[in-house]
Parts: C-alpha cells; sequence; structure tokens
C-alpha cells in the first residue's frame, strides 16, 4: 500500500496555522505602537535603552547559568541511572517523572511553601526553581545517550588496565557528549524563553527577564508591536542556540542534537 | 570506582532525589492539613480543604474546560498525526526531511512566542471565541508529539503485512482498518496521551488565549497563587499531580514508554 502524499495535507494545513502567526507576528514588530507605516523604531527602542539590553544579558546570562549548574547536578544522577540494575532503574524513573510531569505552577508553588521569604523574592531564588525544573530533562537526555554505550567498551578499558577513573573520564564523559550538547540546549532554551518562574518567584527582579517584559508589554501595556519585537529576539536567540548546538554536535561528530520538549 | 566513590555517589542521589521531590511532597501533604494556613507540618490531617474545593465553581469549571480542550485537541492531533506519519514513512513524498522538520517545529518555539504570535495572528483574522482559540493551539502544539508516536510505530510495522493484505485482496481502506490499525494501537493511545499531557500541562501558550469563561486549571492555579494562599491550593494541585500520574502511568503500562531510550 502506497499512501498518497494527499494525506499529509490535513497537518501541513494546520503547521501553516502555526508559521503564519509568526510571520505576523514578525510584521507586527516593524509597526510603531503610535500608529504609522513600517518602521525600526521597536528595535531601536529595545537596543537603544541599557535597561532592556541589561535585560537580555540578565535573560541569557541567566540561562547560561541555569545550564552549568543543572548539567553538573545532573550528570551523577545520569551516570546511576545508566550503571542501576534494572529494578532500581524502574524506581529511579518514577522518582524522575514525577517532578518531569507535574505542571511549572504547581512546582513553583511548592517552592513558595519550601524557601524562606526573605529569599523567595529574588534572583537566587528564580535560579534555584529554574534548576529544579531542568534537571529531570537534563537526566533524561544523559541517560539516553549514555545508553549507546556499550557495557563491553567499559570492560575493555578495565582489561586493557585503565582504573575506574580513567575509563569514566576516557570513555564515558567523552561518549556522553551528544547527550551534553543535547541537555544543554534544552535547558538553556527552556530558561531562555521561560515565564512562570520569574514571573512568581522573581520578585523586582522578574523585570529583567524577556519573558516577563513581553507579557507586560502585550497583555498589560497594550503594545503589541514593541511586544513583537522582543519575541522576535527571542525567537533570534532559540535559533541560533540551536543552530549553534547543532553546528558544535557536527564539528564533534557527534550527531545531530535533539532538541524538544519546549513546553514553556 | 572504589567503594568511596561509590557511596559518595549513592548519597549525592539521595539528597538530589529529595531536592527534586521535596516541593511536591510538601503540597501533597498540606493539601490533608485540617488548619487554615499553609503551616508545615499540619497539626491534623482532614479532607477539609478537599470539600472545600468540591463547593467551588471556578476550579469545577477550569478543570472542565482544561479536560475538553485536552480531549479535543489530543483527538485532532491523534487523527492528524496518524495520516501525516503514514504519508511520511510509507508515501514516496519529496522532501520528507524538510517536510518533517517543518512540522516538529512547534517543539523547538518556545511556547511563550508560540501563544503571543497565535493572539496576535486569531486577532488579526478575526478568531474571537476563545475556545476554539484554545483547542486550535494546543492541537497544533500536540501534533509533533502525536506525529512522532505513530511514526515511530509505524516504523516498527512491516511492509509486507500491507502488500500481503492487498495481495489477498483488500483495497487500501480496508488494510488500513483491519491491519494497521490494530497493529498502531500502541502508538495511537502513546500520541493521545503525550497529546493530552501537553495540553492539560500547558500554561504559556494557553495564557494569551483565555477569556473570562475559559479560564484553564493552570492558568486558575497561578491567578490564585497571587491573592490567594491557603491550602485549597495545595489540594488542587494535589488533584492536578494525581490525574497528571494516573495518565503517565496508565500510558506507562499500556505502552512501555521507559523501555524506548528517548523521552
Amino acid at each position: 500500500m502506497r499512501p498518497g502524499p494527499l494525506l499529509i495535507a490535513p497537518a501541513i494545513a494546520m503547521i501553516a496555522l502555526f508559521f503564519a502567526p509568526l510571520v505576523t507576528m514578525a510584521r507586527r514588530s516593524f509597526v510603531s505602537d503610535a500608529g504609522g507605516g513600517m518602521t525600526l523604531e521597536n528595535y531601536a527602542r529595545f537596543f537603544g535603552d541599557p535597561y532592556y539590553l541589561t535585560a537580555l544579558a540578565v535573560t541569557l546570562g541567566t540561562a547560561v547559568l541555569v545550564t552549568v549548574i543543572t548539567l553538573l547536578l545532573s550528570y551523577p544522577l545520569a551516570y546511576t541511572y545508566w550503571r542501576a540494575r534494572r529494578r532500581l532503574r524502574s524506581i529511579l524513573v518514577v522518582l524522575l517523572l514525577s517532578p518531569f510531569y507535574a505542571n511549572v505552577v504547581v512546582k513553583v508553588f511548592g517552592w513558595m511553601l519550601l524557601l524562606p521569604t526573605d529569599f523567595l523574592n529574588g534572583y537566587p531564588a528564580i535560579v534555584v526553581v529554574s534548576v529544579h525544573r531542568s534537571m529531570p530533562f537534563m537526566v533524561l537526555l544523559l541517560a539516553s545517550a549514555m545508553a549507546r554505550i556499550e557495557p563491553e567498551w567499559l570492560e575493555s578499558a578495565r582489561v586493557c588496565g585503565a582504573s575506574g577513573r580513567r575509563v569514566f573520564r576516557t570513555v564515558v564523559v567523552p561518549l556522553s557528549m551528544p547527550g551534553v550538547v543535547a541537555g544543554g540546549i534544552v535547558v538553556f532554551s527552556l530558561s531562555v524563553a521561560a515565564y512562570v518562574v520569574p514571573a512568581l518567584v522573581g520578585g523586582a527582579s522578574r523585570g529583567q527577564f524577556l519573558p516577563v517584559l513581553m507579557y507586560q508589554q502585550i497583555a498589560i501595556a497594550q503594545n503589541w508591536g514593541f511586544g513583537a519585537a522582543i519575541g522576535v529576539i527571542l525567537l533570534a536567540t532559540s535559533i541560533v542556540t540551536i543552530g549553534l548546538g547543532n553546528r558544535v554536535a557536527r564539528a564533534g561528530r557527534i550527531g545531530r542534537v535533539m532538541s524538544d520538549g519546549f513546553a514553556g | 570506582m572504589a567503594s568511596p566513590g561509590k557511596w559518595l555517589l549513592a548519597g549525592y542521589n539521595v539528597l538530589a532525589y529529595a531536592f527534586l521531590l521535596a516541593p511536591i511532597a510538601l503540597i501533597v501533604v498540606l493539601s490533608f492539613s485540617n488548619s487554615a494556613t499553609l503551616a508545615f507540618p499540619p497539626q491534623d490531617l482532614s479532607l477539609r480543604w478537599f470539600r472545600y474545593l468540591a463547593g467551588r465553581d471556578e476550579f469545577l469549571t477550569a478543570t472542565i474546560v482544561s479536560l475538553q480542550v485536552a480531549a479535543l485537541a489530543s483527538i485532532g492531533a491523534v487523527m492528524l498525526g496518524v495520516l501525516a506519519a503514514l504519508a511520511l514513512v510509507r508515501g514516496r513524498l519529496r522532501g520528507t526531511a524538510v517536510i518533517e522538520g517543518a512540522l516538529m517545529s512547534p517543539l523547538i518555539l518556545p511556547g511563550i512566542i508560540t501563544g503571543i504570535a497565535l493572539l496576535q495572528f486569531f486577532t488579526a483574522t478575526g478568531l474571537v471565541r476563545s475556545f476554539d482559540r484554545l483547542v486550535l493551539a494546543h492541537l497544533i502544539i500536540c501534533m509533533p508529539y502525536a506525529i512522532r508516536s505513530v511514526g515511530a510505530c509505524l516504523r516498527g510495522i512491516d511492509p509486507a503485512l500491507e502488500d500481503a493484505s492487498r495481495t489477498l485482496g483488500a483495497n487500501g481502506w480496508r488494510t488500513f482498518r483491519r491491519v494497521l490499525l490494530p497493529l498502531l494501537r500502541p502508538g495511537i493511545v502513546a500520541a493521545f496521551i503525550f497529546s493530552f499531557v501537553t495540553s492539560f500541562d500547558n500554561v504559556v501558550v494557553s495564557m494569551y488565549l483565555i477569556g473570562a469563561d475559559t479560564v484553564t486549571l493552570p492558568i486558575r492555579i497561578l491567578t490564585y497563587l497571587e491573592w490567594q494562599f491557603d491550602p485549597s491550593i495545595a489540594a488542587i494541585s494535589t488533584v492536578f499531580i494525581a490525574v497528571t500520574t494516573v495518565v503517565v502511568f496508565a500510558a506507562e503500562g499500556l505502552t512501555g514508554m521507559s523501555r524506548r531510550p528517548s523521552v
């Protein structure tokens, strides 16, 4: 049976409904909120104002910080998961999937209960909660990369006389790099675009995060053009990150990076 | 690795999983509190706050809206996903890679941008009913999961079975219904469940598209967090966690997701 190409038409129509709004948004970003024709005014406002430039730097810098901390904290968990026997592994997957599938609002609420009030509304709280939110993604992606390492390879390294530490450093770490890149991209993109976490636990520093600024511009100030421009800048950041990640992956000959799970 | 290293690693694992689970566990415990505040540990255990919830219309309405949107969006996503997967995997399309990339793109785009873009687009094109907006938007973000799940399942089915059915005289539709559809069932179940959870869980796309009478459950919780801070939020969060957990682990039982290498 050869299904006709027409079968894909409905899905294509639906995806057109996804791309058309992006074009609308991009066009809207060139229209002044004061009215009138096409202009670069919104972008000039963003890149001409130190406040927005700082916000861009804080948003990107925080995403890098969260990605690095998440990677360091997740690697031992992924390693344990990979080395675990079947029984332990089925317990660990439940422990990982519970926070993975818990709604972000619910998780943030849990942290509001857990963190002391003076710590809560500020920059450190954003980092802690973002790391918490990102860890299950990172562990699962690292573990799925490690799953492709054959146990025999470790054994042959041992047989050839390498110490446990050396096997880890020269076999496990290099072979898990696809997971590091994939996890890094997913967590970075997730953090750059996060709205709920900075909005709820960020206190005054929430105003330094682009997704929050974008929401405020559109939903509260009704500056649709300026909000759209912030959206385009965020979008460009995501695309550049994924592109760079894929390039790193190719340069290191570690395959194409899977990018998945940007639920928001 | 040496033995002390192993113990260190085990100890770290315990701490890290405690960190991952603490906020969720705390919510569940506090939802059974009998007091008026969110103090830990709770003095008495009771179902007081669940009874309170049952009497609050806004939570019931939000739950119903969320379930309706998730059901409609998932059904639509699965139907389109089956068709698209058939064309991508079995049809000899030109430029399959490009088409597949385009179909997967909602996964890559930050939800907050999808939300804003759809809001501006729907407003510009005059689609004003917020329920329709929500269902369409959720269908779009669920479709990649559906295509991927059904496609993965279809790749594992031997095309010779379909050829045999055709050789024995069944037409295309009959082959699909009697041969492919039963074999695709695990993929379809997984697609439906992934889509359902994705939709039920969504905050940042819905945030722009809801109307006064179509507030979804996570957004209702979000707005409550801003002004009401009592165990009722813990109770509704516990209900939320319970629904997601049941769906996810039912899916796990039905399809064995954890045996697959990817998330």
